[in-house]
């Protein structure tokens, strides 16, 4: 198994992962959410990543997962 | 207005990092679960910042108590009795929740299909369409030996199958703190397996996608 040493990349994927958890998952009340979303931006952010990917997840594009963050803050 | 990062369980102290807006934490007991709030003039907007100050919180949380149920950003009352009211109907089946995540993280795996896979030309209308399913079937079946082989050392699992496009497979595992490694192991020997397509693995996480019971 090869692992993106790209860490650009890798921290754009986590702040995507940790968005689409913070926003979309979790335990919701009695519906009593209101959500407002300012520009979430993608920047580094210091956490663990775990693994991985083959060579091909460093031909992934910066947009690509611009876009998945569109779709997980959508 | 009140806002609730998760819940852990009674009885349980503030752990000790700021909140949204360098906000101090609280603690709100309602029985057996006991939410993390901070305190705001106004309801928080989810900015970048304030989406990684909220997940540092159920992070440190966690360190803490060994066990929380993070709450969806967003969610805020007017004042304590708001809180109390929304939690109690559902207080005993959070504390039931946090028995079944302790001593657990998440995992999160997305599989991602090469681009520009050769697409075939759509034909007549009926064989296009038997090609669309056929596809589907594929990837279905695709996602599922992937998802097998890591869903067996997990405690619980959610996963989604993308139809088209290159997203293959979204999925969150619930893996005890003792089957990690195997977990990180088939990860890696699935990777492996399947080199055109690209993994992507993130954790550990606390249990985001589990905080609600199935």
């Amino acid at each position: 198994m090869s692992v993106t040493t790209d860490t650009s990349l890798v921290e754009q994927v986590t702040l995507l992962e940790l968005v689409d958890r913070v926003l979309n998952k979790g335990v919701v009340l009695t519906g009593d959410i209101t959500l407002s979303v300012a520009g979430v931006d993608l920047v580094y952010v210091g956490l663990r990543v775990l693994l991985s990917s083959v060579d091909t997840l460093d031909r992934i594009e910066a947009e690509r997962v611009e876009q998945l963050l569109a779709e997980a803050v959508a | 207005v009140i806002h609730v990062y998760g819940f852990v369980a009674t009885p349980a102290d503030a752990p000790g990092v700021d909140g949204l807006c360098g906000a101090p934490l609280e603690t709100v007991q309602v029985g057996p679960v006991t939410a993390l709030v901070s305190r705001h003039d106004e309801r928080p907007e989810a900015t970048e910042e304030a989406v990684i100050r909220h997940a540092r919180v159920v992070e440190a949380a966690l360190s803490l108590t060994g066990a929380v149920l993070p709450a969806r950003f967003g969610t805020g009352y007017e004042d304590d009795e708001a809180l109390s009211r929304a939690v109690e109907p559902r207080a005993d089946a959070l504390h039931d929740r946090l028995g079944s995540v302790r001593g657990c993280c998440e995992f999160g795996v997305r599989v991602l299909l090469p681009e520009n896979e050769p697409t075939p030309k759509p034909i007549g209308g009926g064989e296009y369409l038997r090609q669309r399913l056929r596809g589907r079937d594929e990837r279905a079946r695709l996602a599922a030996s992937l998802h097998g082989p890591l869903g067996e050392v997990a405690r619980e699992s959610t996963h989604r199958v993308g139809d088209t496009g290159t997203a293959l497979l979204q999925a969150s595992f619930l893996v005890p703190d003792d089957a990690r490694e195997e977990f990180e192991r088939r990860l890696g020997r699935l990777a492996e397996e399947h080199g055109r397509l690209a993994f992507i693995g993130t954790g550990p996480w606390p249990p985001y996608s589990f905080a609600e019971a199935a």
